[in-house]
């Protein structure tokens, strides 16, 4: 998985770096945090296997967090830690309803979460700005390094995409990561077995919101705006559309899907002349035709790959 | 005031019902969370407003517009979601991924400019009573919205076609064991569904106007009702439809900066301590 996704970043460094100007910078940089968000969310959709349609609430939340903090005098890095301070203690309070529920009903009630976040941002005006949103936001120095510049605030997501690849392999591979999809598939067994299914599915909710309020503050901190636009249902579903089209089944499926949607709604404006529609196509093509989506025929391609230009080793096969 | 208030209220409490009443039929019998409701209440109130402003008389407008949603909605289900039967997130997925497409279609064909039309003439007037003025068509939609919910209480508990949806819901597999059509029955209840939304889409037109962002801006309220009143439950719809509706048009007067707290937060609660709504019965 590190492999892979130190392979993804000297993909996305080398079409930033061959590019005549900032913009690809830019977008490689939010390829890189958008592939924590994504990532993010597949704890619960895929490991969980709870479908949230309010993810981008803790996006939002952390993002309006850090854009508030720095504004008024507060250090940046401070003021990141206070946004994941938030979003786990926002992610718990929510989570703790909202996993007592599963399915359709977990669905309705992450929507209704996102929606009164946003509804707050857009109407709680003398904190958020209301649609004006925050702006004026500045990147912190770190040490020598200038984040001001955008090579250098490509490099720091990088690193921290790195950072939580390694961490959230360490989770798969935790007790806690087989009790998480121990649960997702036989919650009756683990519940006779005397676990509590309750809080293990808060455990997972909660490490998602984390890892998705870092991704916000990142996005806060390149935007260098926040709007309620990062909370609505269209945001919550673009990024579900990611770790869909992705794979969840896939561990870097979320990363897959990243680049795919984004690359399509950042570059599909020039070919088609109604990109929503087109996502929405492109939505209803991967359901139709591709459920597992794009992950798995990548990785059996791969396989492919490797076996011809390979001679597997012992058990090479069973890697995967 | 108060009084202007509650028919305001009442009035969107109407709206809120015709909608969700469609919501409650697809997901009841289908197990469809159809969240491109929103988008077949925007197709009504766009071709409900290009109705009225072609000369059409009210009544044909507003079947038009449903006639169009239903449409829509029986093209999708017999196109799209049979082939995804008994798979929830696929289906979610599948009728977002129409939400857009809708969405973007109809700001294609009508532009991104609010596009009203005016109520037609004889409902422009306003009477006072109890000392409020009362723009008369905010009644009539009130009563063809507890019209609609009487003929579809009828529809459903006395015909033929209500007795098959019923025992759909009930119990699928041996509906379908008895020689009743599923994938007729589907279609059908998926269209009917639509055409509430877009009866409910040209009614609301006149008063909010018909623009871009309609959908999921009604979406939200719909999702609401039918969790508060339990999902699939037609009496729990009518009644929570009117709560939701004087908390949407008294919140933001009480309360403007936590306007949509207000409105979601008693769906929050009742989601904590009762998961399946008001009057909704335990999830199988």
């Amino acid at each position: 998985m590190i492999r892979f996704a130190l392979a993804y970043l000297v993909v996305v460094a080398g079409v930033a770096l061959g590019a005549p100007n900032d913009f690809y910078l830019s977008f490689a940089t939010r390829l890189a945090y958008y592939g924590v968000y994504a990532m993010s969310l597949n704890i619960l959709v895929g490991e969980a296997g709870l479908m949230s349609l309010g993810h981008s609430a803790f996006f939002g939340i952390a993002a309006y967090c850090v854009a508030w903090l720095t504004t008024h005098g507060v250090d940046g890095w401070t003021a990141i830690a206070a946004a994941l301070a938030l979003g786990t203690v926002v992610g718990m309070a929510t989570g703790a309803v909202a996993v007592r529920v599963v399915g359709t009903s977990f669905m309705m009630i992450t929507l209704a979460f996102a929606q009164i976040a946003w509804g707050l941002a857009y109407r709680w005006v003398d904190v958020t700005g209301g649609d004006n949103g925050i702006t004026g936001i500045t990147r912190p120095p770190l040490m020598a390094f200038d984040l001001e510049k955008q090579s250098h605030y490509f490099v720091f997501c990088a690193l921290a995409l790195l950072g939580v690849v390694f961490i959230l392999d360490r989770l798969r591979a935790s007790a806690l990561g087989a009790s998480i999809r121990a649960v997702r598939d036989q919650p009756r067994r683990m519940s006779a077995l005397g676990y509590n299914v309750w809080a293990i599915r808060l455990a997972a909710f909660t490490v998602a919101s984390v890892f998705a309020s870092f991704a916000g503050a990142l996005d806060c901190l390149q935007q260098k705006f926040v709007s309620p636009a990062t909370m609505s249902l269209l945001d919550a579903t673009m990024v579900l559309l990611m770790v869909v089209i992705g794979g969840t089944s896939s561990r870097f499926g979320p990363l897959v899907g990243a680049i795919v949607v984004l690359t399509f709604t950042e570059f599909s404006g020039q070919f088609v002349s109604r990109p929503r529609a087109a996502l929405g196509a492109l939505l209803l093509f991967v359901v139709l035709f591709m459920p597992g989506g794009i992950a798995p025929w990548l990785e059996r391609g791969f396989v492919a790959l490797k076996r011809s230009l390979w001679r597997p080793r012992a058990g090479a096969g069973a890697a995967q | 005031m108060a009084i202007t208030y509650l028919l305001g209220s009442l009035t969107y409490g109407g709206l809120l019902f015709l909608l969700t009443s469609g919501f409650c039929l697809i997901f009841g019998i289908m197990r469809v969370p159809n969240l491109a409701h929103g988008s077949l209440f925007m197709v009504g109130a766009y071709v409900g407003v290009a109705a009225l402003r072609a000369g059409v008389p009210f009544a044909l407008a507003l079947l038009a517009a449903g006639g169009a949603a239903a449409i829509l909605g029986a093209i999708f289900e017999a196109a799209v979601l049979r082939r995804i039967a008994g798979d929830e997130n696929a289906q979610v997925l599948a009728t977002i991924g129409l939400a857009f497409v809708v969405g973007d279609g109809i700001l294609a064909v009508w532009g991104g400019n609010p596009y009203r039309a005016q109520a037609p003439h004889a409902l422009q007037l306003s009477f006072r009573m109890f000392g409020a003025v009362f723009p008369a068509y905010r009644v009539a939609v009130l009563v063809i919205a507890v019209l609609s919910a009487a003929l579809l209480w009828l529809l459903i508990e006395r015909t033929r076609i209500g007795a098959r949806l019923r025992a759909g819901v009930d119990d699928l597999q041996m509906t379908r064991a008895l020689g009743i059509s599923a994938p007729a029955l589907f279609t059908g209840v998926f269209a009917l569904g639509s055409f509430l939304a877009g009866v409910a889409g040209a009614l609301a037109a006149p008063i909010v106007s018909a623009y871009p962002g309609l959908d999921f801006d009604i979406l939200p309220l719909a999702l609401v009702v039918v969790i508060l009143g339990g999902m699939g439950s037609l009496a729990g719809a009518f009644a929570a439809s009117f709560v939701v509706g004087g908390l949407y048009i008294v919140g933001p007067v009480m309360l403007p900066e936590l306007a949509y707290v207000v409105l979601f937060l008693p769906m929050a609660i009742v989601m904590a301590i009762r998961p399946q709504g008001i009057l909704g019965r335990s999830a199988p």
